[in-house]
């Protein structure tokens, strides 16, 4: 594992709990790396799975999804049909020379800001540990 | 669509000592200059002040500028702000975009450096963003002059009464059979020792009596859809079997009712009420209700009916059945109150087992004049104690029950520690792990009490046993640490008193989920912001008020019901809502008419077009949730401001 | 029912615990295998003095248990119950301390990959109440004997493994299906303060006879332990007193007269204070 390696992290958040909690981790002048760049979206249940198979694509190291506890949805149920698509992707995931550790849903609720800088340092050593999404070298050929 | 070419500004704030220098704002406003599209970038003290503000509006006047993106806080804080600005100067609120760099970058980020690289990247994924945004259409919708109060308890009530004062129609809905809630079962009120029933049933009566109210009580909501300013809520209302048109609330019926044996929960369990029942002597309304479970009619199909044959108005009546109302509302008021720690669990202090251990509402009702012993402080045997142990933080402050501060039991202890030396001139040990007194003439109520005797211990009660060391010194042995002299502590008690914490009410969590209302990890309702809108929530129109948010005080709930009172009626009066922009849409030339949308749709809000085959968007009732943008295999559906090309710009600038 | 047995060290010495003890077993069909080869477990004055010692002493035990095939440890004293639990809780939660363990039960070519879980005898009866085989017809003990538990301080503290743990019913729930009935009493977990009774017995008394006189007042007229410490102290703590003595017996001996055992296979002739009143045999 090379150790000088920052891996790049986007995080496609909902905007009424996990975006919200960001903003509590925030406030709370809560520290965690800065590896992550947040996408706010009104709800995981909008997140299109190509979001997903673009980010990697395009060279990001993991993808973060963090919605709101199921039952909790701004939008009823918004967040089950996320993890319904979250779990059929990350199944192809590794067809594409990706592995599914690189995607991670987590529920994040508004309140739940040390939880949101828990998550973001854990996912980030997992991703660290992992080392740089594959697409990166493979681009050359 | 027309492609205009891009002239975006770009405004780095300060934010004060907040962004700067944690992150630098020069190098980021000079990068932004220096990103396609990108005609000036600035920096700047703080964006959201006047100058701030004027800023941009000077800009897009000078430079023509048709985009702009401030780089400061988080939209949730300031979006409102630069949009109105936007706006000001002739541009589209809509064709703005907020870079996160303070509670995602400067506050978050220990290097100094890794800030700076973060911020840029969140302003190049903005400027990448905004240059797909274009102006929204948003509508007006009249909004329904009417609100409804869920919860009747002192909350509900003053909210019901500011509101209907206001002139709105409010619908008021209690589940139980009369409104006044908790306060209703006090006895004095600290820290002013005020009569609760002397200054609660003048709120009572007027909500009862005001021609704008409608008390909707032993009734609950069931439902509720819709949006700010056109909720639709159903209400079940649960069958009485007493005609409220007809009764006069003579009270005949009580007194024959031959069940006379149900432990009556309004008197805690400590006394019994009769089959048919109204919960206490000044209950609003006076219809009382038969309580189903054990009438010898209704329950156990006995041939009675005493109660029918004594009712001169012909008032009863065994056939009514639950019913269930549709009322429209344009504002909701969530009031539902708490519950009382069950001390239970906590088997070490011997509540349910040792019959002169009572909770704090126990105690309230034994102090209270129509309570089961008319007032006096009496033990279940009839005599007067000589020796009462009062427990602080029952449940509370612990780690195995509620975690937090429950932030009124210092307070009423001291009432009742007050009281009891008052009435009966026993000694009184009150215990306690912190005394917590703050308050408008709270701390002067606590010097007061130290005054009258009372022997304040600090130290967490280990245990209550009936293991009496010296016979006839009390029925109770109260073991403690007292941790300010270092000494342990049997002392003899007659009665001891439990100053239970405060829960969530029982079925706030259904509450929670018919009004989205998010929740913390005690189960308190969210406030939007908890400082600057804490009568608020996420979703527009819904507002909360008293201990549903935590829990407070009477002051406090009182001033809570009024401010969201105040919200709601500023919302009724201004008349209509403009309708949210960012809602989906389908584009009928690209639809396949496959109809997946349809069925991911949580409101309902798509319908089949037959004669074009294509699937419609009716945008009075979508939300913007995006279910079916995710979901439409042609990419026909997309959300306003959160399409395909705006996402995909963000993640493309963060990762080039 | 086999159980992989831990007797500890006072078992064999107790009054009468170890007669009561086999002979109700061989009653309910419940067979005690010990644990070959088994060593003090430190009780709670090992891990006071040296702590990987006192985990060397219990981890030995549990790698016997498991070499030996046990999946659990079955103890009938609450002093090694806690240790054991103590001990398991430890091991269970730090691979920095089951590696030193390991390293030095390598004398003996032991190893231990975790702590084997810990059970009080009248724990495992009650959980296989069903399984065992209940002789049929009344309770045998005399009416007038009025049975109170007491279950000390170390069985339920801190573990809170029985429901409402200051107070527990584990006793009266199994008394109850020999037909015997129990008085209600609040001193069921209060400490006797065995430990101290050599150094500080003048404090010891005090706790003693606060036990003795709850379950007197509130009618009890035999005390039915489960601790060879607690069964002593209680027993001989009255040792001196001016006031009518309380018997105090394990709750096998009280099992087993309830069950119609004789009293001469149960031991009761050792206890301090006598038993009177019971069916001569």
């Amino acid at each position: 594992m090379d150790a000088s390696f920052e891996p790049k992290i986007i995080a496609l958040v909902c905007n009424w709990c996990t975006y919200t909690a960001a903003d509590l981790a925030g406030t709370s002048r809560l520290k965690y790396p800065a590896n992550v760049r947040l996408v706010r979206l009104m709800c995981t249940g909008m997140i299109d799975v190509k979001y997903v198979i673009k980010a990697f694509l395009e060279g990001a190291d993991g993808v973060f999804i963090g919605g709101c506890h199921p039952g909790d949805c701004h939008y009823i149920n918004g967040n089950l049909k996320a993890r319904k698509r979250i779990r059929s992707v990350g199944s192809i995931l590794e067809n594409f020379g990706f592995d599914p550790g690189r995607l991670t849903l987590q529920w994040i609720g508004a309140s739940e800001g040390p939880e949101f800088a828990r998550h973001m340092t854990e996912f980030v050593d997992t991703i660290k540990k992992l080392g740089p999404n594959p697409i990166k070298t493979r681009m050359i050929l | 669509m027309n492609r205009e070419i891009p002239r975006i500004g770009v405004y780095v704030c300060h934010c004060g000592m907040n962004i700067a220098p944690q992150v630098d704002v020069e190098q980021v406003a000079g990068f932004a200059g220096r990103l396609e599209h990108v005609v000036v970038a600035r920096d700047y003290k703080f964006m959201c002040s006047n100058p701030g503000q004027e800023l941009i509006e000077d800009d897009i006047k000078a430079h023509n500028l048709n985009r702009v993106v401030v780089a400061s806080c988080s939209p949730r804080m300031h979006e409102a702000t630069f949009r109105k600005a936007c706006q000001k100067a002739g541009l589209s609120p809509y064709n703005f975009q907020m870079a996160n760099i303070r509670e995602q970058a400067s506050w978050v980020t220990a290097d100094s450096g890794r800030a700076t690289a973060k911020a840029k990247d969140l302003v190049a994924a903005a400027v990448r963003r905004v240059a797909f945004h274009h102006p929204l259409q948003t509508r007006q919708v009249e909004v329904n002059k009417s609100v409804l109060v869920i919860g009747g308890g002192i909350a509900g009530i003053q909210a019901a009464i500011s509101a209907a004062d206001a002139g709105y129609k409010v619908y008021l809905v209690e589940r139980e059979p009369s409104i006044g809630g908790h306060m209703a079962k006090f006895d004095k009120t600290f820290p002013t020792l005020d009569c609760a029933a002397c200054i609660m049933t003048p709120k009572t009566v007027i909500a009862g009596q005001h021609e704008n109210i409608e008390l909707l009580t032993y009734c609950e909501v069931v439902g509720l859809e819709g949006f700010v300013g056109n909720y639709k809520a159903r209400i079940l209302k649960k069958p009485r079997y007493v005609d409220e048109d007809k009764c006069t609330g003579c009270g005949t019926c009580m007194e024959k009712c031959p069940t006379r044996k149900i432990p009556s929960g309004f008197e805690e369990n400590l006394t019994f009420r009769p089959a048919i029942y109204s919960p206490f002597p000044q209950a609003v309304p006076k219809t009382p209700v038969i309580d189903a479970d054990n009438c010898r009619l209704l329950a156990k199909n006995k041939r009675c009916g005493v109660c029918a044959k004594f009712c001169e108005a012909d008032a009863i009546d065994f056939n009514q059945e639950p019913r269930h109302l549709e009322i429209t509302v344009g504002a909701v008021i969530v009031a539902t109150g708490f519950s009382a720690f069950d001390p239970s669990p906590m088997v070490q202090y011997g509540y349910g087992l040792y019959p002169e251990v009572y909770t704090s509402l126990q105690f309230e009702r034994l102090n209270n004049a129509t309570g089961p012993t008319a007032g006096r402080i009496l033990m279940k045997d009839g005599r007067v104690p000589r020796k009462v142990a009062i427990i602080h933080c029952v449940g509370s402050r612990d780690k195995n029950h509620l975690p937090y501060c429950s932030r009124v039991c210092c307070m009423y202890s001291l009432k009742f520690s007050h009281l009891v030396r008052e009435k009966t001139g026993a000694e009184v040990w009150s215990f306690y792990i912190d005394m917590r007194s703050p308050g408008k003439l709270y701390e002067e109520f606590y010097n007061r009490v130290q005054a009258e005797g009372v022997h304040l211990v600090r130290g967490k009660v280990a245990m209550v046993t009936d293991i009496v060391d010296q016979p006839g010194s009390g029925n109770l042995t109260v073991v403690a640490e007292n941790t300010l002299t270092g000494r342990n502590l049997r002392l003899p008690v007659d009665m001891v008193i439990l100053s239970v914490g405060l829960q969530p009410a029982r079925g706030a969590e259904e509450v929670a989920r018919m009004t989205g209302i998010s929740t913390d990890g005690d189960g308190w309702f969210t406030e939007l912001h908890a400082k600057l809108a804490p009568v608020n929530t996420p979703t527009a129109g819904i507002f909360l008020a008293g201990c549903c948010q935590g829990p407070k005080d009477i002051p406090d709930t009182v001033a809570q019901a009024m401010a969201a009172a105040g919200q709601a009626t500023a919302l009724l009066a201004k008349g209509t809502v403009e309708t949210q922009a960012e809602i989906s849409s389908i584009d009928p030339d690209t639809c396949s008419g496959c109809r997946s949308c349809l069925e991911v749709c949580p409101y309902n809000a798509i319908y089949f077009d037959e004669g074009r085959r294509v699937a419609v968007v009716n945008d009075a009732l979508c939300q913007g949730c995006g279910s079916c943008a995710a979901t439409c295999p042609s990419s026909a559906a997309a959300v306003a401001q959160f399409n395909d090309r705006q996402v995909m710009a963000e993640i493309d600038a963060i990762l080039a | 029912m086999i159980y992989g047995f831990f007797p500890g060290c006072a078992y064999q010495a107790a009054a009468g615990y170890k007669e009561s003890v086999d002979s109700l077993c061989n009653l309910l069909g419940i067979e005690l295998r010990e644990i070959e080869d088994w060593n003090c477990c430190g009780a709670t004055a090992a891990f006071s003095c040296d702590r990987h010692k006192a985990l060397a002493l219990t981890g030995r035990l549990f790698a016997l248990a498991a070499r030996q095939g046990f999946d659990e440890i079955v103890t009938v004293c609450n002093a090694c119950y806690s240790t054991l639990k103590k001990a398991a809780k430890l091991l269970g939660s730090d691979p920095g301390l089951l590696e030193n363990v390991n390293r030095s039960l390598k004398a003996e070519s032991l190893e231990l990959s975790a702590p084997v879980p810990v059970k009080h005898l009248l724990e495992v009866m009650f959980r296989d109440r069903e399984k065992l085989s209940w002789p049929e017809g009344p309770c045998r003990l005399p009416k007038d004997i009025k049975v109170a538990t007491y279950y000390g301080c170390q069985l339920t503290r801190p573990w809170q493994n029985v429901p409402r743990a200051l107070r527990p019913d584990l006793m009266e729930q199994l008394f109850t299906v020999a037909g015997l009935e129990t008085v209600d009493h609040s001193a069921r977990t209060l400490c006797c303060g065995a430990s101290h009774a050599v150094a500080y017995p003048g404090q010891c008394r005090v706790l003693v006879s606060r036990i003795v006189n709850e379950i007197k007042a509130k009618g009890g007229t035999l005390v039915a332990t489960i601790c060879p410490l607690c069964q002593f102290n209680l027993d001989q703590g009255q040792h001196g007193s001016y006031r009518a003595k309380l018997p105090v017996a394990y709750f096998t001996q009280v099992l087993g007269l309830a069950l119609g055992l004789p009293p001469a296979e149960l031991g009761l002739k050792k206890l301090l204070v006598p038993l009177k009143n019971i069916p001569a045999g």
